[in-house]
C-alpha cells in the first residue's frame, strides 16, 4: 500500500544518516512519489534527494512525467502518494519565507514554467515586479510599487536582453521574448532554488546557451540550485551536473550528465529526446 | 560540484502505457447522455409553444390595428422637440449614473461570488444576492425607489443601480470565473497573496471584457430608463407615456425619433470604445 501523501517542511532527521559531513546540505527530498492525472498514472514511485548548488537536468521524451514533477515540487499538483519535502521554514515555494536560524539551508523557491504565464495585458516591467509581489503585504502594493524594486526589475529585464522593451505588454512580445521575461521574474524573487521547466524550448540557440550561460553563472557564483527541464542533450551535458532521466512516468536514471546520448540510447532505444 | 545521489532502479518497473481511447461503455453512456439532453431541450420548447397560445388567424387579423396605430404616428409633431431633448438628458444622465453606481456595487460583489476568488460559503451568499436583486424588474425598482423617495430622476437612478447590479455582478463573476488560470498560479508560486493575485493576473486579463459588459449595460440602461420614466422616476419615458395617455401619437413619434438617433449615437460610440479597449476587436 502506498504511504500517504505529504508536502513537508522542517527539520529532516532521515536525510543526515546517507549524507558526508562536507556534501551539502539537502533542499529536497522527493520519497516514493506517486501521482495519478485522469486514471493515468504519470508518475510512479519516483524518488531522489537534491543537494544545495546543484543543477539537475529533467530529461525524458515528452509526456514522461516531466512538468507533472516541476509541479507537484512547485506545489501546485498534489501527490498521490508519496511525499514531497523541501527543506525550510514554509510549505510552499514563496519568497516571503524567512530565512531559517536554526542552521537549516535557506531555501526559497521560484518556478519558471514551460509556457511562460504572464499576464498579457501588464507590461514586460510589471510582470518582472510581480515575481515581486510575495515580498509584500497586499495594501502596500494595492496602489503601486516602491521605486528600488522598479529598479530591479528593469535590472533583470536588461540582464535578459530587454531592457529597451520594458514597456511593452507582454502580448506584443514575442515567444522567446515572453520566456526570458520570464526568466527575469523567476530570477528577481531572489531564489536559492529554481524551478525550470524548459525554460528555453522558445529561444533559438544563441539565445537558449545565453540565457543557460546565465543560469550556469548563477549556480556557480550565487550557489542557486537549479532544476531544469531540458530536451537538448548536448546542452545538458555542458551546463547541468546531473540528469534525471524520466520515462512514462518512471525515473530510469539518476546520475551525472555524461554521455547523455548513449545514456539514452540505452534506456529508452531512443536517438534522441 | 555536489554529491550525486543515485536511486536503484528495480529492472522489473515496467512502465504502464495511458489508456488510448475511453472505453465503449463510456461513449454509450456519453451519447445516452446527448440524447437526454436533446429531449428534454426539445420538451421545453413544446411546452413554451403551447403555453403562448400562438395563432396565425390572431396575428393576421392584428396587422390592420398596428397599421393603423403606425399611420397615427406619421409625421412627428416637431413642435415637441425641446421638451423632448430635455427630457432626454435626463434619460442619459439617469443611465450614466446608475450604470456607473451598478458597476460600482457590482465588482465587489462579483469578487465575493466567484469561486476562484472567494470561499464557498460567500460564494453562495453573494450569488443568493444577485439572484434576489435580478429577479425583481426594473419597473417594479422603479415603483420601490418612487414610493420609498419620490418622483424623479433620482428614484430612477437608484433603480437603475439596482438593475445593472443584478446583471453586471453575474456577469463580472462568470468572467473572473473564466479568466486563465495560468498567470495566477505563476503569482501563487511567487507567494503572492489573493487580493494581489486578483489585482495583477485576474483584474488586469477580466478587465477588457468587464468594459464591455458594463458599456453594454449602459445601452440597456437608456432604453430602461426610458420605461421608468412612465412609473414616476424621470426623464422622457414621463412624457411618452403622457402623450400615448392623450392619443397624441405624433409628439410620442417625436420622442420616439430621437431616442432612436440617441441610442444609435450610443451604439457607434460604445462600439468605438470597445474597438480601442478590446483587443483582437
Amino acid at each position: 500500500m502506498n504511504p500517504t501523501p505529504t508536502i513537508s517542511t522542517g527539520a529532516l532527521p532521515s536525510a543526515a544518516n546517507h549524507l558526508n559531513p562536507p556534501s551539502p546540505p539537502v533542499v529536497l527530498e522527493v520519497d516514493h512519489l506517486h501521482v495519478e492525472r485522469g486514471g493515468y498514472r504519470a508518475l510512479q514511485d519516483v524518488s531522489f534527494v537534491v543537494r544545495a548548488g546543484e543543477f539537475v537536468a529533467v530529461m525524458g521524451r515528452s509526456g514522461a512525467g516531466k512538468t507533472t514533477l516541476m509541479h507537484v515540487l512547485a506545489g501546485l499538483l498534489a501527490p498521490s502518494a508519496g511525499r514531497v519535502h523541501w527543506e525550510g521554514a514554509c510549505g510552499q515555494p514563496c519568497c516571503r519565507r524567512p530565512a531559517p536560524t536554526n542552521g537549516q539551508p535557506d531555501v526559497r523557491v521560484a518556478v519558471m514554467f514551460q509556457h511562460y504565464r504572464l499576464v498579457p495585458q501588464l507590461s514586460a516591467l510589471a510582470n518582472v515586479i510581480c515575481g515581486r509581489l510575495g515580498a509584500y503585504p497586499w495594501w502596500r502594493t494595492a496602489v503601486g510599487w516602491p521605486r528600488a524594486e522598479k529598479q530591479l526589475a528593469l535590472r533583470w529585464l536588461n540582464r535578459v536582453g530587454l531592457g529597451e522593451r520594458a514597456a511593452l505588454k507582454a502580448r506584443q512580445l514575442s515567444g522567446g521574448e515572453q520566456q526570458r521575461v520570464g526568466f527575469a521574474r523567476a530570477l528577481i524573487q531572489e531564489p536559492t532554488v529554481l524551478l525550470a521547466d524548459e525554460p528555453v524550448a522558445s529561444l533559438d540557440a544563441e539565445t537558449a546557451n545565453e540565457m543557460m550561460g546565465l543560469l550556469a553563472e548563477l549556480n556557480r557564483q550565487s550557489g542557486l540550485t537549479i532544476i531544469c527541464v531540458l530536451h537538448d542533450l548536448e546542452m545538458a551535458e555542458r551546463y547541468t551536473q546531473r540528469v534525471l532521466l524520466l520515462d512514462r512516468g518512471l525515473l530510469l536514471h539518476d546520475g551525472p550528465a555524461e554521455n547523455l546520448a548513449g545514456l539514452v540510447r540505452e534506456k529508452l532505444q531512443w536517438q534522441t529526446l | 560540484m555536489a554529491d550525486v545521489v543515485t536511486q536503484p532502479i528495480p529492472a522489473s518497473r515496467v512502465a504502464s502505457p495511458p489508456p488510448s481511447t475511453p472505453p465503449m461503455d463510456s461513449r454509450r453512456h456519453r451519447y445516452a447522455w446527448y440524447v437526454g439532453l436533446g429531449l428534454l431541450i426539445g420538451a421545453l420548447y413544446v411546452w413554451a409553444w403551447r403555453g403562448m397560445e400562438f395563432s396565425w388567424s390572431g396575428l393576421a387579423r392584428s396587422v390592420p390595428h398596428a397599421v393603423d396605430f403606425v399611420q397615427r404616428m406619421v409625421p412627428p409633431d416637431w413642435s415637441v422637440s425641446g421638451t423632448a431633448l430635455t427630457a432626454l438628458a435626463e434619460t442619459i444622465q439617469m443611465a450614466l449614473l446608475g450604470t456607473t453606481f451598478g458597476a460600482l456595487l457590482s465588482l465587489p460583489l462579483a469578487v465575493m461570488a466567484a469561486r476562484n476568488l472567494s470561499p464557498r460559503w460567500l460564494t453562495w451568499l453573494a450569488r443568493g444576492a444577485l439572484n434576489v436583486i435580478r429577479t425583481v424588474p426594473s419597473v417594479v425598482w422603479g415603483l420601490f425607489f418612487v414610493a420609498a423617495i419620490g418622483l424623479g430622476p433620482f428614484a430612477g437612478v437608484l433603480a437603475l443601480s439596482m438593475y445593472t447590479v443584478g446583471y453586471l455582478g453575474k456577469f463580472y463573476f462568470e468572467t473572473f470565473e473564466a479568466m486563465d488560470n495560468a498567470a495566477a498560479e505563476a503569482l501563487r508560486t511567487a507567494g503572492a497573496s489573493k487580493p494581489q493575485i486578483f489585482q495583477y493576473a485576474i483584474f488586469p486579463q477580466a478587465l477588457p471584457l468587464l468594459v464591455n459588459y458594463t458599456i453594454f449595460i449602459l445601452e440597456y440602461s437608456i432604453r430602461a430608463a426610458t420605461i421608468l420614466g412612465v412609473v414616476g422616476a424621470g426623464g422622457v419615458g414621463y412624457y411618452f407615456q403622457v402623450y400615448l395617455r392623450n392619443f397624441d401619437y405624433q409628439k410620442a413619434a417625436t420622442l420616439l425619433v430621437y431616442l432612436l438617433v440617441v441610442v444609435m449615437l450610443m451604439d457607434g460610440l460604445s462600439g468605438w470604445i470597445r474597438r480601442r479597449l478590446v483587443p483582437g476587436r
